[in-house]
């Protein structure tokens, strides 16, 4: 037996996701679209609320405020919230956890909604919003003690407190990396009679990703044609030249995420100057961001030999004694070789002591090539 | 006022105590000095570039530099010191205007020049400050100028050189209906299904 792609159908992706869609109503009472504001969850939350209108009945838009983010995502939220409000039930979260800030050393996590910080917040809490955790204290689970409570943390408790739910996400794998649709299918689930491969057991519920076969273009297309507002951070990427493909609006502070940053003040100045007054680092990433020196971490500089021994610099000088230990037990376990110290470097420089960006442990492949041009010649 | 030019090093020595500084007053911060009040008029052989200023200038933004000088006149005077040992005077800020000034771009017979009385550390910390003290254009905002000069009739071409944009930017700027609708004409793909096949 063997798993593979079939287009049997010949159904357009659009008339699938709204097979798929009736499927979903027809199957489970209670309906909640995970929604970022961009692109892929409008959609998913349109042609949700969309079949809701249809039946009469309503689906909860589910959105994690992270605080830190786009003007122009929290609007799109907004208005994703009261397209059909006869049909939504709106779970706009706003609590306090713990967020990665690679942009600082000293600062190394931004406690989102923090209490007692509020003059501090990029913007207040909204009147409708869900301000305290929906779930037993003693029931909380953090899956990690030492990062604390964090944003799959709240995903996973906020989850919890709901049973046989469908949870719809605007997850994609069509044009993304050739073994991502390998993964997103790999746990089907059952729906009554029904195998699902295009979803996964989460618990009691069940995690649903109707519109993983669109592509990028798909996407674009059905905005076009209902009408939809989307973002504004799209159009300005395409006006900076972007990719169209490669446009996505993403968290503005986890390690990944820097390089929004850069342009941030070309889009939302006024978000921009928030942010450096909410949280460290900011301005140095700003500028930085994108140069192969510093938090790309491509080119060693120029004072030092070796990654090895910007490394160690790093090690020496970095600011926080405790994590200094934490760094240094990691990377008394990897190799000690050029190919891994860079590696090192970068996780110094984003402060990454969580180990979010993993170092690959491995003998430098250059070694073997300079090896080889050896014997050849 | 007589305008001052300065063809030799002695010259500036000689008219030096003749410059009086001219200052305005802050509210908050009480006297401020007002260098380009006493701009001279300099040979550019006599002026020297720094060796640590850390600002590039890539070449298109040189051409709009060049263009904006053209349209504009010379308006900023280059901001240098007069360095007793090396007998010229050294950019502190504007060592971009001085090369378009120079023998390879308008071969200017003068350049004009406010004069600091700095200390290197000061110079160095000035360096940076008149670099970096300046704002980014707001995307939308650039969008919405360049949309103002087409309306005004003004070629592409034309905001191309004078703005310094390429034509490929204009024509993504131009772009103002949005994202979406450049895939109004797009087909929907295929879709499919997993399934499961005997070896």
């Amino acid at each position: 037996m063997r798993l593979i792609q079939s287009y049997a159908s010949r159904q357009t992706v659009l008339e699938a996701a709204l097979g798929r869609m009736a499927f979903v109503f027809d199957n489970f009472e209670q309906i909640i679209v995970s929604v970022s504001g961009g692109k892929d969850s409008t959609v998913m939350a349109h042609l949700a609320l969309l079949e809701a209108k249809r039946r009469g009945r309503k689906v909860g838009i589910h959105f994690l405020d992270e605080e830190v983010c786009y003007q122009s995502s929290v609007d799109q939220v907004d208005y994703l919230m009261n397209l059909f409000p006869d049909n939504t039930t709106r779970i706009w979260l706003q609590m306090e956890f713990r967020l990665t800030n690679a942009t600082s050393v000293q600062d190394g996590q931004l406690v989102c909604w923090e209490a007692g910080k509020h003059k501090l917040w990029m913007r207040p809490k909204r009147e409708d919003s869900i301000k305290f955790r929906m779930w037993a204290e003693e029931a909380q689970t953090v899956r990690d003690k030492r990062k604390g409570f964090g944003f799959y943390d709240v995903i996973e408790n906020f989850e919890r407190c709901y049973s046989g739910a469908a949870f719809l996400v605007g997850l994609r794998a069509a044009g993304e990396s050739p073994n991502r649709w390998r993964a997103m299918v790999k746990n089907p689930v059952d729906v009554g009679e029904r195998k699902v491969y295009w979803g996964t057991k989460k618990g009691a519920n069940v995690a649903l990703y109707p519109i993983y076969d669109w592509n990028f273009h798909d996407v674009w297309r059905y905005i076009h044609d209902e009408g939809l507002r989307y973002s504004k951070v799209y159009d300005w990427q395409f006006r900076k030249g972007y990719p169209i493909n490669q446009m996505r609006v993403s968290s503005l502070i986890h390690e990944r995420a820097f390089k929004s940053i850069c342009d941030l003040p070309e889009f939302e100045p006024k978000t921009y100057n928030k942010l450096c007054k909410r949280i460290k680092g900011i301005a140095m990433a700003q500028e930085t961001g994108k140069t192969a020196k510093m938090f790309a971490c491509r080119k060693l500089p120029k004072n030092f030999r070796s990654w090895i021994a910007y490394r160690d610099f790093l090690l020496k000088t970095h600011p926080d004694q405790s994590r200094i230990r934490l760094f240094a037990e990691r990377f008394s376990r990897h190799l000690n070789n050029e190919y891994v110290a860079r590696q090192q470097c970068r996780q110094l420089i984003l402060n990454d002591y969580e180990n979010n960006l993993s170092v690959d442990n491995k003998p430098d492949p250059r070694d073997e090539l300079i090896r080889y041009y050896e014997e050849v010649l | 006022m007589a305008v001052v030019h300065i063809d030799t090093m002695e010259q500036f020595m000689a008219a030096r105590p003749s410059l009086v500084p001219v200052f305005i007053n802050s509210k908050t911060h009480g006297r401020v000095l007002v260098p380009c009040a006493n701009t001279i008029l300099v040979r550019p052989s006599l002026i020297a570039a720094n060796l640590y200023n850390p600002n590039s200038v890539s070449d298109d933004k040189m051409e709009l530099l060049k263009q904006s000088i053209l349209d504009n006149g010379f308006a900023f005077p280059v901001v240098a010191i007069c360095d007793d040992d090396q007998q010229r005077f050294v950019v502190i800020d504007g060592f971009h205007r001085t090369t378009i000034g120079g023998p390879d771009w308008l071969d200017f017979d003068y350049v004009p020049v406010a004069v600091l009385d700095h200390d290197i550390t000061k110079r160095m910390a000035a360096t940076v400050q008149f670099n970096k003290a300046r704002g980014v254009h707001q995307v939308d905002l650039d969008a919405e100028v360049i949309r103002a000069l087409i309306e005004q009739g003004v070629s592409e071409d034309d905001i191309s050189q004078r703005l310094g944009i390429d034509m490929e930017t204009i024509h993504r700027y131009k772009q103002l209906t949005g994202v979406a609708e450049l895939f109004k004409n797009s087909d929907y793909s295929l879709s499919w299904e997993m399934a499961e096949v005997d070896e």
